[in-house]
């Protein structure tokens, strides 16, 4: 099975390859870069089958590259990375398609598919990374990735934006390379290892991993918006929809997520971790975050920046689950890497949708939406209820889990609180919305309606994307159960670790 | 195979002069010399890393008495960098320079400059180093005015001076040594050395001189004017080459033969001044109003780093540990090596198509020159030191060899550094996709843009995935 | 045959809500109500499915608690549904409000079948939330309403929430038959009375429902009073472990709290102008009086058993009446046989204030006997209470004026509501079937008389309460609370920058310029500081 072993190289290459063919396309020619586009996305797709049926037989899949002395490239597929490939590769397809309906008729988008394939190899070679050093390099990568993005529309305001996400993410990106080498300088490479690398070699000083645990938390924290280092969030919502979607799906945010929970069970170890007291640092963070992030979107009037805030706080239940000792938690935490992720991606996609049919972009302009594009808000309306925690949309499981868990490790009086505390909060930015959309009239003229086209209520590109979101989000909550399901995926991998 | 050495010195200056009497042909001539030097250069790399360092005795004279060419994996490796850095130069500026004219001025002095920087990376004697030295000096002198304004001029001018002066004290260094020691064989001088009152003085006045060639912080005032007024070829050579090997002479000098003289003290202020020309090179990269001007203050940034080496590999025990951060320290020589010619390559075509390279009025630059602006794009993440550039992986072993040696204080130099330069190529780039036309029509510029990619590319891509090579080559090539 | 209909007793409105969406009719609104109806009379007790697949495991099961609650409650569903189908009026005939109503009518089912706490949950989450769509209207008020009913309701399902979490951690298990008194904390006992305190309007928590029930249209208040409202009491006889000693002290505070509802309740209903006010506090005063019963079975573990089963049947009866009177006054409102429909009216009053022979009267006379005249005094008052609401009531609905005229168009209004209505009458009046029970009640027709006596005397003495002081308007206590507004800190801000432009400095560099023109003296001085600087570092090593 050598070819096989292989498998982590081609899935990245699936879209890089892709993507680096798109740079070199004509702007005029349209059919065959939407051909490479989803001939990648596919490609990558059936790839990824193929690498979950691996992991789940438990197969080696690994690859090796020296890059120097201690410096090890390494592509490893586990069951965690299994779940984070899978999630960016279903989301890339439906945002790509989105996007391709999005972007019709604007300039740059040679430029805008190029990027956006290699941010998506980035994130998946993130995922796959086997070892801190490599992440590191991933890590830096989707950052490089993801400007061009941002800045896509060119205007002062996005190369502002854009401006103040890079300058997060690199001075976060600095640090978290610095914590990594120093930790390597004192015990070696640093290879993900289920169970963590550190908890076995006890003869390290204490201190100075907690120093590290602090540099790599901050480093990741920064793209996983940990208050007070998500400023750039809300700056980079000027970003066109279908990247605030997938950066605030897929790749940036949950990027800096998943690293934590690298971190904590595959360097340190989660009891470890827990033993040596960073786990109620990150809770404390998380929680804080949480809440603080909810609040905050309260105030929002314009929409996409409502639901960056929102992103911000849900980004920390994960985590929070991390923060906590005990596999109900793990599971909570590691599903939530997924359901946010789906969740999120309809509620952009859905404003997308509002911004460029009708030009709406505040919430005080939503009166009455649902009747003009229902199909859109009924999306918007599944997704925001599944981020308020309502059963059975998949938010809720998540919930329940991290509750759980957080009452088996006993952290419950201080984990429940912030829960509610953070379901209220949702519900009171979110429920006016659908409010507003669903049983307000209509009280003045749209912004800037296109005309109707055909018989949707928009273009199907835009529309299919956020109803096939959706119906994800609340598929994988009503059969959270079902073998295969992200669930079921979790619950493997907290068993693996524990 | 052991003329391979001579030929790489032999060829060039051969078909300088050659040049000088078939100007017509000046162009293919210097085309075929840089692929030949590339060649042989090649291959000198492929005998060093199959058979480790050589010496040739030139004229067959013993060593001590005549002129001893040798190379090891490091000076292999710089002279391969250096060859395809001139190659791509060459073929760059057989583009570059529409006016036949100066095209007859500039071959014959960028042979030269081809001479001077082998024959430098070659050289086994002290004398010999500074013979070269000057021939470098001068020849880099001559092709910094051909780009004929005031200003450039002007620089080449205090250029000159300053490199005149560093020249003398050099020699004055060689003199003592000389004196001490009775020979300027640096391999004989290596089992020799011994810290003496002399050898110190001989050191410090050596040191001096490489200093100010290597426009380490506070001596870099010279550099920014000549390397930002001179032709963009030109321009290139100087920042990747030409200060690259007085930097070469002096960790040569400092870790393989004067190792025994050397104190922690000496090296610390190296070390001092390298993380302040970090801070203070990038700082002023980013205050740069031009783009070349910002290129050449961005190289001073990263000499810098080349000198944090030098305490923190000091500190370290001989063995593995030492070779790792040898092995950065080469690495990062390297990767700057081609990332700071691509840029130069790169700012010279917008030069050339804008008529400006004021970077507050590059709008429009992505969508105009999308290549070009690529290539900027790719030699700054080498320069800043993102993955999957060689300055990453170089960059994670000075700060892994920082904690190893526990100079811990040049992490945060190490990260201001890298956010700074972060800063200024993202303000570049910010304004290159920014709206405007400052260039007309969309160009695509191959024979321009084809070589610089080429450089950019072994910045950025290349040399960070393959750089196991050199850790390998210098394990078990290293002669002294 | 039998796990299947119990399947599609939650499934089958889930499924319909969809369809409604694209086409509406009276099928796809009572087509659900109608096979739950059928399974409830049909499925023999104590079927069980489990599906393990689905959301985090689900287990159904019908046992003959539910299957009272899904009779009477699939009962009401379905003439609400015709009624709702025949409407024609803005805020019912829209896809959204059939969608929402069959949402709420598939959680009220699950909630019924569940046997495993996640599935009662997610019931009870689906019917609150939906019925916000129910009660929502245009108009300014009913938004308010609407949205203090949904502020109640998250709360609810929050505390909901945190109580299963504690729960489940304790017992390990999911499934209500695993529970037991031990396992539920008094934390978890407290979440329990807020969560479903809220559902049925304990005092305190009971702001929302005058509100929404005066404002909903009154084929919703007719489902909230009814099936809804229930749930909240089926909540408590499922999560609650009775016949354990443990839980005594709760038992006591219940039985004080429901009191002091009945009280509050009937003293505002008496308050109240409108028909369908009066309709809202009467129910705060009902339920006040169930919590009490509830909370007597908790204090007396011995009798826990035969006290809730007379409870049920008291509920199911009420759940019966209440409806079918709001039904009732709906028609009123909407038909040109007024007097008719007073008449009924009329004599589901007289059932509720349970006058022998009706349904009311048995179910009083089986609490009676479950209670062993412990209570008596407590329901005493309750006869009392309620014959002064329901004449008070039945005296305001005299005075309720008819909708719109064009409403009231005949050939818009058709008879199908009207027929179901009539029909539903008497099944009211004998629900909940106890015929067993059904004696010739000398007391309480002496209760119902001092009430009639009281009634006459307070309105012999009764001042015109032109108007209502704000505390005593629908949501009472609530007026004064709104009052206390805090000035929200959270304002709609604008863009801000998160940081300062510094990153790029596009002020003129002094550097460019003076570079070219810096003289060699400068730089030479620097050069010979390091060289010194050089030597004396070499040096230092000799020296120390």
């Amino acid at each position: 099975m050598e070819l096989f072993s292989l498998l982590p190289l081609f899935i990245l290459l699936s879209s890089l390859l892709p993507g680096l063919a798109i740079f070199m396309l004509k702007e005029e020619s349209h059919g065959l870069r939407t051909g490479l586009n989803l001939f990648g996305a596919i490609a990558k797709l059936l790839l990824v089958g193929l690498l979950i049926w691996g992991v789940f037989h438990e197969k080696l899949l690994e690859l090796r590259w020296s890059l120097g002395p201690g410096l090890e490239l390494v592509l490893h597929a586990d069951a965690l990375s299994v779940l984070f490939v899978t999630l960016s590769t279903v989301l890339w397809l439906v945002t790509t398609i989105y996007a391709i309906g999005y972007l019709e008729n604007t300039p740059h988008r040679s430029r805008f598919f190029g990027f956006f394939s290699l941010c998506v190899t980035a994130t998946v070679g993130l995922a796959l990374a086997g070892n801190l050093f490599t992440f590191v390099i991933f890590y830096e990568l989707l950052t490089l990735a993801t400007y061009p993005l941002v800045a896509h529309k060119g205007s002062p305001m996005a190369v502002r934006g854009a401006r103040i996400y890079l300058a997060y993410t690199l001075a976060g990106g600095v640090l978290l390379l610095i914590g990594a080498v120093w930790l390597q300088t004192i015990a070696g490479p640093i290879d993900f290892v289920q169970g963590g690398i550190l908890s076995g070699m006890q003869e390290l000083d204490p201190w100075q991993l907690r120093w590290i645990f602090l540099l790599l938390i901050i480093g990741l924290g920064v793209k996983a918006a940990l208050v007070p280092l998500h400023g750039w969030l809300p700056q980079a919502m000027v970003a066109p929809a279908p990247v605030s979607a997938l950066l605030h799906a897929v790749a940036v945010v949950k990027a800096g997520a998943f690293g934590i929970v690298r971190v904590v069970y595959d360097v340190y170890g989660v009891e470890f971790a827990g033993s040596l007291g960073l786990l109620a640092f990150l809770g404390a963070a998380a929680s804080i975050t949480i809440v603080y992030g909810s609040v905050k979107a309260l105030s929002q009037d314009n929409l996409k920046r409502r639901l960056a805030y929102s992103t911000v706080s849900q980004v920390s239940y994960i985590a929070l689950g991390t923060a906590i000792v005990g596999p109900l938690a793990t599971i909570g935490g590691v599903v939530h890497l997924v359901h946010q992720g789906v969740m999120k991606i309809t509620l952009f996609f859905a404003a997308g949708n509002y911004a460029e049919t009708l030009g709406v972009h505040r919430v005080s302009e939503m009166d009455g939406i649902g009747r003009r594009m229902p199909g859109t808000t009924l999306a918007f309306t599944i997704a925001a209820l599944g981020m308020i925690g309502i059963p059975p949309v998949a938010g809720f499981v998540s919930k329940w889990y991290i509750g759980l868990g957080a009452m088996e490790a006993g952290a419950g009086w201080w984990v429940i609180p912030v829960l509610l505390t953070s379901s209220l909060l949702n519900a009171a930015y979110f429920l006016p919305i659908v409010y507003r959309a669903w049983f307000k009239p209509m009280t003045q003229a749209w912004p800037e309606e296109q005309p109707i086209q055909g018989r949707w209520e928009m273009p199907a590109a835009l529309l299919w994307p956020p109803l096939v979101t959706a119906s994800l989000a609340l598929l994988i909550g009503v059969f959270a159960a079902a073998p295969y399901s992200p669930l079921e995926w979790a619950t493997l991998i907290a068993s693996r670790e524990y | 195979m052991n003329n391979l050495i001579v030929w790489v010195i032999g060829i060039p200056l051969l078909a300088s002069l050659l040049t000088i009497i078939w100007p017509r042909r000046a162009n293919v001539i210097a085309l075929l010399t840089a692929l030949a030097c590339l060649l042989a250069s090649i291959l000198l790399t492929y005998q060093v890393h199959a058979g480790g360092p050589i010496t040739h005795a030139l004229g067959g004279w013993a060593s001590g008495l005549g002129i001893a060419l040798r190379i090891d994996a490091f000076s292999a490796l710089l002279l391969l960098m250096a060859m395809l850095v001139v190659s791509a130069a060459s073929f760059y500026a057989n583009a570059y320079f529409a006016d036949p004219l100066k095209q007859v001025r500039f071959w014959p002095l960028w042979l030269m400059l081809i001479v001077a920087i082998n024959s430098l990376l070659l050289s086994g004697d002290l004398f010999n180093l500074y013979v070269t030295l000057e021939l470098l000096g001068l020849s880099a002198v001559a092709l910094t005015a051909l780009s004929d304004n005031r200003a450039a001029l002007q620089a080449a001018i205090r250029y000159l001076s300053i490199g005149l002066l560093g020249s003398l004290v050099f020699l004055a260094g060689v003199a003592f040594i000389y004196a001490g020691y009775g020979t300027l064989d640096l391999l004989q001088l290596a089992e020799l050395a011994r810290p003496d009152a002399l050898t110190l003085v001989a050191l410090a006045l050596l040191s001096a001189g490489l200093l100010i060639k290597a426009a380490l912080f506070p001596m870099h005032f010279w550099l920014p004017a000549a390397h930002a007024s001179a032709p963009a070829p030109v321009s290139a050579a100087l920042s990747a080459l030409v200060v690259k090997v007085s930097v070469y002479i002096l960790v040569r000098l400092w870790l393989d033969v004067f190792d025994p003289a050397l104190s922690p003290a000496a090296t610390l202020l190296l070390g001092i001044l390298g993380g302040m020309a970090v801070i203070w090179g990038s700082w002023q990269a980013l205050l740069a109003q031009r783009l070349k001007l910002m290129a050449a203050y961005s190289t001073v940034a990263q000499l810098g780093y080349l000198f944090l080496f030098l305490p923190v590999i000091v500190a370290l025990p001989a063995g593995e540990l030492r070779d790792n951060a040898f092995g950065a320290l080469l690495l990062l020589a390297l990767t700057h090596g081609f990332a700071k010619s691509a840029l130069f390559l790169g700012a010279g075509v917008i030069q050339q198509q804008a008529g400006h390279d004021r970077i507050a009025d590059l709008g429009g630059t992505a969508r105009a020159l999308p290549l070009t602006t690529f290539i900027i794009a790719l030699a700054g993440i080498a320069l800043v030191g993102l993955p999957p550039s060689g300055t990453f992986l170089a960059k994670w072993q000075l700060i892994a060899s920082s904690i190893h040696s526990q100079q811990w204080w040049w992490i945060p130099v190490i990260a201001a550094g890298t956010l700074l330069a972060t800063a200024y190529l993202f303000r570049v780039l910010g304004h290159a996709f920014g709206p405007g036309d400052s260039v007309g029509k969309v160009v695509n510029w191959g024979r321009e843009e084809i070589p610089a990619l080429t450089l950019a590319l072994f910045a950025s891509v290349i040399l960070g995935l393959g750089s196991a090579g050199i850790w390998d080559l210098i394990v078990d090539g290293r002669i002294y | 045959m039998h796990e299947l209909l119990l399947i599609s007793i939650p499934a089958l409105p889930l499924i319909m809500a969809m369809v409604s969406l694209f086409k509406r009719s009276w099928l796809t609104i009572t087509m659900a109500p109608v096979v739950a109806l059928v399974s409830a009379l049909s499925i023999s007790v104590d079927t069980t499915v489990a599906i393990p697949w689905l959301l985090l495991g689900v287990h159904w099961h019908l046992d003959a608690t539910g299957q009272l609650f899904l009779l009477f409650s699939a009962l009401i569903w379905l003439v609400a549904g015709w009624y709702a189908s025949a409407e024609r009026s803005k805020p019912i005939d829209t896809p959204l409000y059939h969608c929402l109503f069959l949402t709420a009518m598939t959680g009220n089912f699950l909630l019924i079948v569940a046997a495993d706490m996640l599935s009662f949950y997610l019931g009870f989450a689906m019917m609150g939330l939906s019925a916000y769509g129910l009660i929502v209207k245009p108009s300014q008020q009913a938004r308010r309403a609407a949205r203090v009913y949904l502020g109640f309701t998250l709360v609810g399902e929050l505390a909901l929430f945190s109580a299963l979490l504690l729960i489940v951690s304790n017992t390990g298990s999911v499934l209500f038959d695993e529970l037991a008194a031990v396992h539920v904390s008094d934390l978890a006992m407290a979440l329990l009375v807020l969560g479903f305190g809220i559902k049925l309007a304990l005092p305190g928590l009971h702001f929302w429902l005058p509100l929404s029930y005066s404002t909903a249209p009154l084929i919703s208040a007719a489902v909230l009073s009814g099936p809804m409202m229930k749930a909240g009491l089926l909540g408590w006889i499922r999560f609650v472990p009775t016949g354990s000693e443990n839980l005594v002290d709760w038992g006591q505070l219940l039985l004080v709290l429901g009191s002091i509802g009945l009280l509050l309740g009937t003293l505002l209903a008496l308050l109240q102008t409108r028909a369908s006010a009066v309709l809202a506090y009467s129910s705060v005063a009902k339920m006040g009086i169930m919590s009490a019963l509830f909370g007597f079975a908790l204090a007396n573990p011995a009798h826990a058993q035969a006290v809730i089963a007379a409870l049920l049947l008291f509920a199911m009866h009420h759940l019966l009446v209440k409806s079918t009177l709001f039904l009732g006054l709906h028609s009123y409102r909407q038909t040109r046989a007024r007097k008719a429909v007073f008449v009924g009216l009329a004599i589901l009053a007289l059932s509720l204030l349970g006058l022998p022979l009706s349904g009311g009267s048995a179910a009083k006379l089986q609490l009676a006997a479950a209670t062993q005249d412990e209570l008596s005094l407590l329901l005493s008052l309750s006869a009392v209470a309620t014959t002064l609401m329901m004449l008070h009531f039945l005296q305001r609905v005299r005075q309720t004026k008819p909708a719109a005229a064009d409403e009231t168009d005949a050939s818009i209004m058709g008879t199908r509501p009207w027929a179901a209505w009539w029909l539903l009458l008497p099944i009211a009046w004998w629900a909940p079937f106890a015929p067993a029970s059904i004696a010739f009640d000398a007391k309480s027709l002496l209760l119902i008389a001092g009430g009639i006596l009281l009634f006459l005397v307070i309105r012999r003495y009764q001042t015109q309460l032109r108007r209502l002081p704000v505390y005593c308007r629908p949501g009472d206590l609530f007026h004064l609370l709104a009052r206390i507004r805090l000035r929200s800190p959270l304002r709609y801000k604008s863009n801000q920058a998160l940081l300062p432009d510094l990153l790029l400095p596009e002020q003129q560099s002094a550097n460019d310029a003076k570079s070219s023109q810096l003289s060699l003296t400068t730089p030479g001085v620097w050069w010979f500081v390091v060289t010194a600087l050089l030597i004396a570092a070499l040096f230092i090593p000799i020296y120390l």
